[in-house]
């Protein structure tokens, strides 16, 4: 963060049509002030459980974390960042329940994610991209979940690494302009 | 273990205030970005630990009267400043509405 607070990097995610206004609200007790997109994200971030964003604490976030930095060929994984927003206000004014942050070059990155067992609700997410899981979950160790489990992540880091592609691309061919 | 909750994909956040470490300086160029909130008639910046809130109008008129002043009619141009916010330690007692020179 900058002496200006918490407004870097907003415009592009502006113009890249990043998170805004979900049609409801969650309820998240506490959680009053309508913080504005970016020092939602800059908030989040200090609120980490885990200690360390390029090595998840939670083994969904991990194998997610680990595929998609395989598939972008990243030779140091730090540059990939995870970040949990559940019940932030990140979740509760923009639907967003996590995310991923990567520099490449003197680019950052964003890609927002929110989860649904509900795959029915369609356009009220307003998140990059939607994780529809089983509502009764997967156990990636019981024989009968594991292949499911495991095209759940492929399926997944396959969304967010075109994102972060196509949101790169834009970036550079703006700043070109 | 069976993965069925948000919290057992992506993990817990913490529930605490941040440290207001004071010092930040406003970015006035954030009023020409608009509004996060649909209802938002005002933006609030926090020095002590620099977060931009969008207020709506019944907010607007609470940090009016911490700060003993009205907002300006002539322009938009303006921001509620405060030390301590609702994600901060820092002192919520006092506003003040700086205007862009």
């Amino acid at each position: 963060m900058n002496n200006y607070g918490f407004t870097g990097g907003i415009t592009e995610r502006e113009m890249l049509g990043g998170t805004r206004t979900p049609q409801k609200e969650e309820n998240i007790p506490g959680v009053k002030e309508y913080i504005r997109f970016d020092s939602a994200i800059a908030y989040a971030k200090k609120l980490q459980a885990s200690e360390d964003p390029s090595d998840p604490d939670t083994r969904f976030a991990n194998d997610l974390h680990a595929t998609i930095a395989g598939k972008l060929n990243l030779e140091n994984y730090a540059d990939l960042k995870f970040y949990s927003s559940i019940g932030t206000h990140l979740d509760k004014y923009y639907g967003v329940d996590a995310f991923f942050e990567i520099k490449i070059d003197n680019v950052t990155v964003l890609v927002t994610m929110d989860i649904t067992t509900n795959p029915n609700k369609g356009d009220q997410y307003k998140a990059d991209t939607i994780i529809n899981m089983p509502k009764g979950g997967l156990d990636p160790d019981l024989s009968e979940d594991k292949e499911v489990y495991r095209q759940k992540i492929e399926e997944v880091s396959g969304e967010v690494v075109k994102i972060i592609c196509s949101k790169y691309d834009e970036i550079i061919s703006r700043r070109k302009k | 273990m069976k993965i069925e909750s948000r919290e057992q994909m992506f993990g817990n956040t913490k529930k605490e205030l941040i440290h207001a470490v004071g010092g930040h300086e406003p970015d006035f160029s954030i009023i020409d970005r608009g509004f996060d909130n649909p209802n938002g008639v005002a933006i609030k910046f926090c020095s002590g630990c620099g977060l931009y809130s969008d207020l709506t109008e019944g907010q607007a008129v609470e940090f009016e009267q911490k700060a003993l002043q009205k907002r300006p009619k002539h322009t938009n141009k303006f921001l509620f400043v405060v030390k301590g916010c609702a994600c901060c330690d820092g002192d919520r007692n006092h506003a003040k509405i700086i205007t862009q020179q």
